[in-house]
């Protein structure tokens, strides 16, 4: 619930500051931070010599059951999205 | 595509730095990640309230966004199981278990070992937590690589369902990147509500033996 917080009280200073033009190049940031925390995530992975081992032994099952929800609920999502639109439309 | 590319090649460098012990991983922080995702959600928040959309944005929610999460939930679950049962090795409840991680891969593994332990003894307890989490990291990384693609093809609810619980950070940027700002809202609560149904899922499906 932490980060709801911060989220809170930055949408605020956001809102604050929305006359200083500096601030629009906090995406392109955003984007930078992202890759950052992911490549900070794969050496945490990579060094975990249990995860790299495990990974070998059940790095199929694991692709299998994760592609698979995410099969499902894209699938769901898909149905969400054209009844929102037909009721949209109506 | 290019950022998917990016997202992926950075991912796979630091799996081999982490591998090759380059960086020595006492070198980088525990706290390094959460440090991060919080500089991520302030500057993510921060450009969301000077872009002034913010009203426009909240307008658009409706009880209806809640539709989201729980398609998340039952397409998950119904596909897992499926996918299980072709598999076999664990039961089918294991699997739901797996499934009901929706991406949050440190909190689902954990109070799997932590469940399953007393149940089907330590060692195996284990094996399924580490299952568990690399389904749910899988999970999240499929989300952010195929994320703008799942977008063109199934619509714009797809990236945030494929994201689980992770559509409310770490996938948020990719989310509103490729679907959109007004998506914002959207996924931010799709994540909040499956924050708070992997612990109960995850402790129904593996309290079922």
């Amino acid at each position: 619930m932490f980060i709801l917080l911060l989220l809170v009280i930055s949408v605020c200073i956001g809102m604050l500051l929305q006359r200083c033009r500096a601030l629009r190049h906090l995406e392109r940031s955003a984007t930078w931070t992202v890759w950052l925390l992911i490549f900070v995530f794969g050496i945490s992975l990579g060094s975990n010599e249990k995860i790299v081992n495990d990974f070998a032994r059940f790095g199929l099952t694991a692709l299998v059951i994760s592609l698979a929800g995410v099969a499902g609920s894209v699938l769901a999502a898909w149905g969400i999205g054209a009844y929102i639109n037909k009721s949209n439309q109506r | 595509m290019k950022g998917s590319l990016i997202v992926l090649t950075v991912f796979v460098a630091g799996i081999v730095i982490g591998i090759t012990g380059v960086v020595p991983a006492s070198f980088i922080p525990t706290e390094l990640t959460e440090w991060l995702l919080y500089a991520l959600v302030i500057q993510i928040g921060i450009s969301l309230g000077h872009s002034g959309n913010l009203i426009k944005i909240l307008k658009t929610v409706s009880l209806r966004s809640l539709l989201l999460p729980l398609g998340t939930i039952i397409g998950t679950l119904l596909f897992t199981a499926l996918a299980g049962l072709c598999i076999g090795g664990w039961s089918l409840t294991d699997y739901l278990a797996l499934g009901s991680g929706m991406g949050y891969y440190s909190l689902s593994s954990v109070m799997i070992i932590d469940i399953k332990s007393s149940v089907i003894g330590v060692q195996s307890a284990t094996q399924l937590g580490m299952l568990a989490l690399l389904v749910n990291i899988t999970r999240e990384m499929t989300a952010l690589v195929c994320g703008p693609w799942l977008a063109r093809v199934f619509g714009r609810y797809a990236p945030t369902a494929a994201a689980g619980v992770t559509s409310m950070d770490v996938t948020l940027p990719m989310i509103v990147r490729c679907t959109g700002q007004e998506m914002f809202p959207i996924a931010l609560m799709h994540g909040m509500v499956l924050e708070i149904s992997v612990p109960l899922l995850v402790t129904l499906f593996a309290g079922l033996t």
